[in-house]
């Protein structure tokens, strides 16, 4: 094609279609700093090591004091002057037959095909007259050879021989403007770089702070590095890895750590990074290529999440479960292993992971939490205890209540019940005979009396129920088939099941305000506790008038008896 | 010319402080330099001058062997960066656990000298320095019914010098191709790589030349980047460009580039230190050589920069002027002298 980047001798000589060609390919860069990202790859393309970016904006020489001036008097931001902004780099340069064959032709670059570059088009450099600058001068020398292009407005260009040897190229874009607009345009252009050159692997500095890194997929609030997996070959760095919480999932497609595209991941949860000299963008850089290689790409990233980040997630969660890590740590690796258990199965690896542990510490693999989901055999308590002890003893998963998240995962999605509901275990009351008497006393004034209305009641015992991560703290008492052993809490039931057989053992609750409140009682009224006991043990029979009358009329004999013994 | 003690010009020693000052002035030398990929990777060299350095072996190894002719580390320096990081992670293995060592060393000075020898290695496992040798090879096109790629390597020549050899080759069919490819990965064939290795220190035209006459391959360009000589302030004085150092802490580096390559459009001598390879032919031989020239399409440039402290910048400007050639010289920055500097900027 002509060159539409003309001498300025030959200003005015150019073909309007090739004028056109070159309107329409400046326009193309819907952002006017994607420049940065064009003079960047060039840099990279010329073989420099690092590339230095920088603004300067220079005020105007004082106006005098009769021209009239639209600033706002005294305002700092207004202050008209000029604003350069500057790339070097130390890349093999130019000399004269490139500026003139290569540098000034729009598709002319023999880049194209050559995998090892990264440009293509020849149409790079021309993407610095979107920003409609003023000029734009450029210093280049290569074997002791020097040139400064100065490009004017208009996009004409003067080439001229400098006498001081050059190294690599320096570019500079001049643009008026005043203060405040130059710090604004500042601020972007540092934006703009980290936008479009993330990963570059020379040293890419802003105003001298470098403003690269390695490929990442780190939180951008916090830095920290989320679970990932990546994979690296010759041509291809992948990173694939879960989205931070709080952000949006994103994939992004970089050619040498320059950015092709960002958009929204495809993949629920997921946020990928693939960098390859293979991938390209489109000529008007809105979108990479999508063709065998980008496919190919995308098909190892789902195969990556699918599996490897799976056995990662659950190797993570488990070796961090080995070393007793705080639950701070824990609980977001196990609410990630349970978004990821409801999208979908997990690889039978990951399945084999010990990524739940049980009340009593036990480190439970995946496969045999979600058994006993099935089995209706898990629950959840809120701390540990003799209950969940027994539990575990026979067979049943107790979690505490901190990983109900993955429970509920693995229990098609409904929360396991807490164990304290459907199971009891009494404790027996301490053995020393001061405190034992009274409730001696009111044990056996309780059996007399219930035997007495016909009640089923093997005996009577004194134990606890309210101790930390106990079930049924507030009950007066239970009815069980093997006192102080565990028990369904369904099989405990007080009030008409006493009245029918087989016979079981009260076990007392010694917790309870009101057994408290009977015991001191039973020593010198023990017939009265033990009615008041009878009643709170059978008050939900219901207990009939007639029940009633005769617990009362049991009682008063007792102890008329007893007084007249 | 230098306080630092040296043993002499064929083996040059430079023991604890005297090493650590070199190290710091060659890397600052180095950095200063401005790299780029058509020399051996600046970061990679200043990575391995640190890894020599006793910050990070801390005094585990008492001197440092200079080759004074390239003003470089010895090859069995290099050497020793490469095999200790190899054998990091063996080694650290067999130590016992860094916390214990160092509750250990105060009292008994075997566990003191193990303490520095974890810190060393885990030092070099964390962040190993890149080789400063090795061979690449990229693909560029695929040509049916050749391919085209670029073949890179690096290697520490026979004088001592860091030398980077670039070459861009077309193979094409052939009994024995230079270039073994399989789909798109593609590798260097035994004899590409003897070649390379034997002749990477020289002429960038003369191998050029030899290349281009194997059988089914064509070169578009050969390019040797070459760093060195450096003459830090430890370097004893020594007759040639060295000389050119002036003042105790004169010192300087040069860094030369010499290409052939098919795309140049004339040939340009830039170096003020060497001449094209035409210019030492008989006239019988000169003939030949030109018909090889117009035959193979190529031209010659080269050039080199330097990097020079102040005090001895007017007499290496002043040998590029009596050269006729224009060369970028990097100033020293009073910064990047100083051995405290580490990594010197």
């Amino acid at each position: 094609m002509a060159a539409p980047l003309r001498p300025r001798a030959s200003a005015g000589a150019t073909e309007s279609g090739a004028e056109d060609a070159l309107d329409h390919l400046v326009n193309q860069f819907a952002d006017p700093l994607a420049f940065l990202r064009e003079l960047v790859q060039n840099s990279i393309d010329a073989g420099s090591a690092e590339v230095e970016v920088r603004c300067e904006f220079t005020p105007a020489a004082a106006a005098p004091a009769s021209a009239p001036s639209s600033a706002a008097p005294g305002s700092p931001g207004e202050t008209p002057g000029t604003l350069i902004i500057g790339v070097d780099d130390w890349g093999s340069g130019m000399d004269r037959r490139i500026i003139d064959h290569k540098l000034t032709r729009l598709f002319s670059s023999d880049k194209e095909g050559d995998r090892t570059q990264i440009g293509k088009f020849g149409i790079g450099f021309v993407s610095v007259f979107a920003l409609r600058p003023d000029a734009v001068c450029l210093d280049t020398g290569r074997a002791g050879e020097s040139w400064r292009v100065l490009f004017h407005a208009d996009r004409s260009f003067t080439r001229i021989r400098l006498t001081e040897p050059v190294e690599g190229t320096r570019i500079q874009v001049i643009k008026a403007m005043t203060q405040g607009e130059a710090a604004e345009l500042t601020q972007r252009v540092k934006q703009a770089l980290r936008f479009y050159c993330p990963h570059v692997r020379i040293e890419l500095r802003f105003a001298g702070e470098q403003v690269s890194g390695p490929l990442s997929l780190a939180d951008p609030d916090t830095g920290e590095p989320p679970i990932q997996v990546e994979e690296r070959e010759p041509e291809l760095h992948l990173l694939v890895g879960f989205t931070a919480p709080g952000q949006p999932d994103r994939a992004s497609y970089y050619n040498r750590g320059l950015t092709l595209l960002e958009e929204p991941s495809q993949l629920a949860g997921i946020s990928f990074k693939i960098d390859s000299p293979r991938l390209a963008h489109t000529l008007s850089r809105d979108a990479v290529i999508k063709d065998k290689y980008f496919q190919q790409a995308l098909a190892r990233v789902q195969r990556l999440s699918g599996g490897p980040l799976l056995a990662h997630l659950t190797a993570t969660l488990e070796a961090e479960l080995v070393a007793a890590a705080p639950l701070g740590r824990l609980q977001p690796l196990q609410e990630l292993l349970a978004t990821c258990w409801r999208r979908g199965p997990l690889p039978a690896e990951c399945q084999a992971r010990r990524c739940v542990r049980s009340a009593q510490g036990v480190l439970v693999t995946l496969r045999s939490c979600r058994s006993a989901a099935v089995a209706q055999r898990l629950f959840l308590v809120e701390q540990p205890s003799l209950l969940t002890q027994q539990l575990e003893s026979r067979g049943i998963l107790v979690l505490p209540s901190w990983q109900a998240e993955l429970a509920s995962a693995l229990n098609e999605d409904r929360e396991p019940p807490h164990a304290t509901r459907f199971y009891v275990l009494p404790l027996r009351a301490p053995s020393d005979a001061a405190a034992t008497e009274p409730a001696d006393e009111l044990r056996s004034a309780t059996l007399l009396l219930l035997r007495g209305v016909g009640a089923a009641v093997a005996a009577v015992a004194l134990g606890h129920l309210d101790y930390p991560g106990a079930a049924a703290p507030s009950q007066p008492a239970v009815a069980q088939d093997k006192p102080f052993e565990l028990s369904a809490l369904r099989d405990t039931a007080l009030g008409a099941t006493l009245l029918r057989r087989p016979p079981r053992t009260l076990v007392l609750n010694g917790d309870h305000a009101a057994v408290r409140a009977l015991l001191p009682l039973s020593r010198d009224e023990p017939e009265l506790a033990a009615y008041t006991m009878a009643k709170l043990c059978l008050r939900s029979a219901p207990l009939s008038p007639e029940l009633d009358g005769r617990l009362l009329k049991l009682a008063l004999e007792h102890r008329c008896r007893r007084l007249s013994r | 010319m230098s306080a630092a003690p040296v043993s002499g010009l064929s083996d040059c020693t430079l023991q604890e402080a005297a090493a650590e000052s070199y190290l710091a002035h060659a890397a600052a030398l180095v950095r200063q330099a401005r790299l780029g990929a058509q020399f051996p990777s600046g970061r990679a060299v200043v990575a391995n001058l640190e890894a020599l350095s006793a910050r990070c072996h801390r005094g585990l190894y008492a001197q440092l062997v200079v080759e004074p002719r390239s003003g470089l580390p010895a090859l069995k320096e290099w050497t020793r960066v490469r095999t200790d990081t190899q054998l990091a992670p063996q080694v650290l293995a067999g130590l016992p656990p860094q916390e214990q060592l160092a509750a250990r060393a105060p009292h008994d000075p075997v566990y003191g000298k193990q303490l520095l020898k974890g810190l060393y290695f885990s030092a070099l496992a964390r962040s190993p320095p890149p080789p400063i040798e090795q061979l690449a090879v990229a693909l560029q096109r695929l040509a049916a019914p050749g391919v085209q790629v670029q073949v890179t390597l690096d290697k520490l020549d026979a004088r001592g010098l860091l030398v980077r050899c670039m070459v861009e080759l077309v193979q094409g069919p052939s009994p024995r191709p230079l270039i073994e490819r399989r789909g798109e990965q593609v590798a260097a064939a035994p004899e590409l790589q003897a070649l390379l290795y034997r002749r990477a220190g020289l002429d960038a035209e003369f191998l050029f030349i030899e290349l281009a006459a194997q059988p089914g391959v064509r070169v578009r360009r050969v390019c040797v980047g070459t760093i060195g000589p450096l003459y830090p302030p430890e370097l004893p004085a020594q007759a040639g460009l060295c000389e050119l150092r002036r003042g105790p802490g004169g010192q300087l580096a040069t860094f030369s580039i010499d290409t052939a390559a098919c795309d140049l459009a004339v040939d340009c001598n830039n170096d003020p230190l060497a001449d094209l390879l035409g210019q030492h032919l008989s006239t019988t031989g000169r003939a030949e050589y030109e018909e090889a020239r117009q035959r193979l399409g190529y031209r010659v440039t080269k050039d080199r920069k330097f990097v020079v402290d102040g005090e001895s910048l007017p007499a290496v400007t002043a040998l590029c002027q009596d050269a006729g050639t224009r060369n970028v010289i990097y100033p020293l920055r009073a910064a990047a002298l100083g051995p405290d500097s580490w990594p010197p900027r």
